[in-house]
């Protein structure tokens, strides 16, 4: 069911150092909000752009300080991090498959954030939390497979139910989903979009957004959603070319193959973004008491 | 101006042809597509390369449907404008 732990690794263990040469000084490995035009708000920058997604989050997952945050998927920490330090959360508690992100976040030492290697279908609290914050961990649940038969939806509908069970009422859980919107056409597009999907995310696979909005009930209700494609195209155009400034130190430690299949993949990703064959949704969600 | 389905049917004749590598004789719309020796790939690039030349989208969701060549040309017909 979903991905598992190998293959979770595989999409993000080549390196907790690699990583770190192209993504933003925080290692948000997901999407960032460079434009807000509701607010005339705009930077070319990513680590504001990253600070911007987090903040997002930290409004949609209704945090303040006494409130018990459960981030799921939790990557290296960044969201942990930023809302334990920037925003006073006293109890941060984060749950990964990859033992290589787990070993970062015990190595940041933060107060009052802790994390275990752990799949959500094992995870067991010992207490309920106060507010969700899972960010493009959704697309590890399911295997395309899954949703090729159908089965996808009650693997989602599972999730939500248990966030749900995990959570005290009055909850919010703010989401961050990737979203496949159209199939590609022609060969070589078909063969990249395979290719970051069999060899960099092996066993995920992105959602349809009607996938949340059916998986959601009877648990969560959607208070807001919002899709920002051309944001996560901006994210991987500056992922690229960082990756691409680091060339030689890659190829150097990690060889050639790496460099090249990190090359196609993020190039792939702002194209398919460009395309309207991938976009990414974020979602404000209330607990159903 | 919207095609005939004897247009459509040799339009994807030409460019089963052209992106399969393969001549094709006597394909009617009864014609199982995958009984031509195309796969899903193949069928992916023929819907693509129909849809620019006729500048029409069928939807995703129609494609796992399409089984035979009147399939088709029954989705390219639904989409052309009047």
């Amino acid at each position: 069911m979903g991905s598992t732990q190998a293959e979770v690794e595989v999409s993000y263990d080549v390196s907790n150092e690699f990583f770190r040469l192209w993504l933003d000084e925080r290692m948000n490995y997901t999407c960032g909000i460079f434009d807000e035009p509701s607010e005339n708000w705009h930077t070319d920058n990513l680590e504001e752009a990253q600070v911007r997604k987090l903040d997002w989050h930290h409004k949609s997952a209704r945090l303040s300080p006494e409130k018990r945050l459960l981030d799921i998927g939790c990557g290296w920490g960044a969201d942990l991090e930023y809302q334990a330090v920037n925003k006073g959360v006293k109890e941060c508690h984060g749950i990964t498959l990859s033992r290589a992100q787990h070993a970062e976040i015990m190595a940041r030492k933060i107060p009052g954030v802790t994390a275990s290697v752990c799949s959500y279908v094992d995870y067991k609290p010992a207490q309920k939390f106060d507010a969700v914050i899972s960010i493009c961990m959704m697309e590890h649940i399911a295997r395309p497979e899954d949703a090729r038969s159908g089965k996808h939806i009650e693997l989602y509908r599972r999730y939500f139910q248990l966030a749900h069970e995990w959570t005290n009422p009055g909850s919010y859980f703010s989401l961050q989903t990737i979203l496949r919107n159209r199939f590609p056409r022609t060969r070589k597009e078909i063969q990249d979009i395979g290719f970051c999907t069999y060899k960099i995310f092996p066993g995920g696979i992105s959602l349809r957004l009607e996938d949340v909005v059916m998986a959601v009930n009877p648990y969560w209700e959607i208070m807001e959603v919002k899709t920002r494609r051309t944001d996560y195209q901006k994210t991987c155009q500056h992922w690229l070319d960082r990756m691409k400034d680091h060339k030689s130190l890659i190829v150097s430690k990690w060889g050639q193959q790496v460099f090249d299949d990190y090359d196609r993949y993020l190039s792939t990703c702002v194209y398919a973004f460009d395309k309207h064959y991938q976009s990414l949704a974020m979602y404000q969600l209330r607990r159903i008491d | 101006m919207a095609r005939s389905r004897q247009d459509l049917l040799a339009l994807f004749q030409t460019t089963a042809t052209e992106i399969v590598e393969k001549e094709f004789k006597s394909i009617t719309e009864s014609t199982v597509i995958s009984e031509l020796g195309i796969d899903s790939l193949g069928m992916l690039e023929i819907v693509g390369s129909m849809e620019r030349q006729l500048k029409i989208q069928i939807p995703d969701e129609m494609l796992a449907g399409i089984q035979t060549v009147k399939d088709l040309v029954d989705a390219v017909e639904k989409r052309q404008p009047e």
